[in-house]
């Protein structure tokens, strides 16, 4: 047996023996269980009967009522998906006066999209459970409903939850989106269930009320768990954010009604200059210009992809719209990010070598895959073979080294 | 599955499942509370339970599921209050004496550390694999991912943890245990 494969079986068998457990539930506990499940059991029935009885009576109820008011009605409240996630003292918060009961809705796509309410405070994520909370953390919690338009959303169960993912997060008017939302502002994160096909998530982000006197959105945008670019347009004048109608999939944006009242400009000039190192206001602008630079050369440019000519072509636009407010070096990495991308693009669109890459990509889970661990000499003989298949057997030691760099880069992701 | 049958569950695989939400919680209160809600989901769920196609995995995938929607209920304690019962599986060796006993508790330490300190998408199918002793497929099934997928990832899950024995000085890991 070879060394590698010595090793391999020692970690595994420590494995075993450590993880290997001898814990059991007590019987007293299953006992209980199985109690609470035969009741559980029973009040199932029991409420299918009230929910068939119910839904009877909502549908003649939508001939009268108005969609609005039937939204509202049909949705657990804000406190009630608080206290469905066991947080009592948000639960009670979203029952109070500081909180803003909206219940809006927009449609994008198949999608119906409800922004149920909203709370500020300190020490609203306090659980019986959370003993290392801080209670003093300001925090602003946004509770959201999603629906399809013909259908339920899927269960958390089913194999299709999770197949369409949602970004939802509050924008700041002003404020670079892809910059300032749910997942920079500390300590954002969500809650998420699905109750009766509907979809809620409880939102959770350090406090927005600082930014009210800014306004403040809520955006909602498919595909992702992060800000995408391509589903809305900042506009860097006026610093609004509206969703780009050419989006290929949903996207809605909303008000947040906060009292403007509560906002704290020096709270968010702190947190602007910590964000952004120093001097906001220059970082933005240098953003706005390398955003404009980028827009100009996948729109406007017609002249040749030559570093020079691109230079001069760019600096004309730029003395007209930003005279003064860039630099010689920002010139030269614009245009070079502008090559770079030109690059990238016409690889993805070379069968050759989206061929070779997908050659790479299964060299690497071949690697990977195979449990018995290659050593670093089988290793070098594979990617000898995958470089004879890609150069006819052409190619130079620095090639091989490189290409091993590659792999070895790749294997340890 | 039908609901009459749904308790016949905590008899078969209630041992399985309850040593592995004792892995993901680490403490008995948090491992308690996780496994009983398991079951009461699993109430909601029956429907989707298939008998004959792996439902201990199915209940396995309900526990990670409720313990990834409220990880701050269940408040992650490893390295605050590790559970003092420990798992003593480890002593049943027939060759137990005092003197090794001490090396290997704190080898088995580190490696327990070691496994907390993971990523979950390495961590959970580590403790699928040697804990509740799924097969590989049935991981697969289970996280609804390739088995390649799995087999890649106990893969790299083994090379982190022994990278980071060795960087705390358990240099040969041929033990002779």
């Amino acid at each position: 047996m070879d060394q590698h494969q010595h090793q391999h079986d020692s970690i595994d068998l420590l494995l075993k023996r450590t993880l290997n457990s001898t814990h059991s539930p007590d019987e007293v506990l299953n006992q209980k269980i199985k109690k609470r499940m035969k009741e559980k059991m029973n009040m199932e029935r029991t409420r299918r009967k009230s929910v068939y009885k119910v839904s009877l009576i909502a549908s003649l109820l939508i001939i009268v009522m108005s969609v609005g008011a039937f939204a509202a009605w049909n949705y657990l409240s804000p406190d009630e998906l608080a206290e469905h996630f066991e947080y009592s003292v948000l639960s009670e918060a979203f029952k109070g006066e500081d909180a803003i009961l909206i219940n809006k809705s927009e449609t994008s796509g198949e999608y119906k999209f409800t922004l149920m309410g909203i709370v500020s405070g300190k020490g609203l994520g306090l659980t019986s459970f959370s003993d290392d909370y801080d209670i003093d953390t300001e925090e602003s919690y946004i509770a959201v409903a999603i629906e399809k338009l013909n259908g339920k959303m899927p269960d958390i169960q089913s194999e299709e939850y999770g197949n369409e993912r949602f970004f939802i997060s509050p924008l700041i008017k002003g404020l670079i989106p892809w910059h300032v939302n749910v997942a920079s502002l500390d300590i954002g994160g969500y809650n998420e269930s699905v109750i009766d096909g509907v979809q809620y998530r409880l939102i959770s982000c350090s406090s927005i009320e600082m930014f009210a006197d800014r306004g403040i959105y809520l955006a909602v945008s498919s595909g992702g768990d992060f800000y995408d670019t391509n589903a809305f347009t900042f506009d860097f004048e006026s610093g609004e954010i509206i969703p780009n109608p050419d989006f290929d999939g949903v996207n809605v944006i909303f008000d947040l009604p906060i009292d403007k009242a509560k906002a704290d400009p020096k709270k968010v000039e702190e947190f602007l200059n910590e964000r952004y190192q120093g001097d906001y206001v220059k970082e933005m602008k240098r953003i706005e210009i390398h955003v404009k630079a980028q827009q100009y050369f996948d729109e406007e440019y017609q002249g040749d992809y030559q570093k020079d000519e691109m230079k001069a072509s760019l600096q004309k636009l730029l003395d007209g719209l930003f005279s003064g407010e860039y630099t010689e070096e920002m010139l030269e990495e614009m245009v070079e990010n502008a090559i770079f991308s030109k690059k990238l693009e016409e690889d993805r669109s070379n069968p050759e070598i989206v061929q070779q890459q997908e050659q790479f990509n299964k060299l690497i889970d071949e690697l990977i895959i195979f449990e018995a661990s290659y050593t670093e000499e089988e290793i070098k003989i594979k990617v000898e073979q995958f470089m004879d298949s890609i150069h006819d057997g052409s190619y130079t030691e620095e090639m091989l080294d490189e290409m091993m760099a590659r792999v070895k880069e790749s294997l340890q992701r | 599955m039908r609901p009459e049958k749904i308790d016949s569950l905590v008899d078969l695989y209630g041992n399985s499942l309850y040593k592995f939400c004792r892995k993901l919680t680490a403490n008995k209160v948090d491992a308690d509370d996780l496994y009983q809600e398991t079951f009461l989901k699993g109430v909601e769920q029956c429907h989707k339970i298939d008998e004959s196609n792996n439902p201990k995995g199915y209940l396995i995938s309900i526990s990670i599921y409720i313990w990834k929607s409220n990880r701050r209920k269940y408040a992650r304690r490893q390295n605050l209050a590790p559970d003092m019962d420990m798992d003593d599986s480890f002593l049943l060796s027939d060759d137990y004496n005092l003197e090794n006993d001490i090396v290997k508790r704190e080898l088995y330490d580190c490696i327990k550390t070691a496994v907390n300190c993971l990523d979950d998408k390495f961590r959970i199918p580590i403790y699928m694999y040697y804990t509740v002793e799924m097969t590989v497929e049935d991981i697969a099934s289970t996280l609804k991912i390739p088995s390649g997928t799995v087999k890649s990832r106990l893969y790299k899950a083994r090379a982190l943890i022994k990278k980071r024995l060795e960087a705390v000085g358990y240099g040969s890991t041929s033990t002779s245990t």
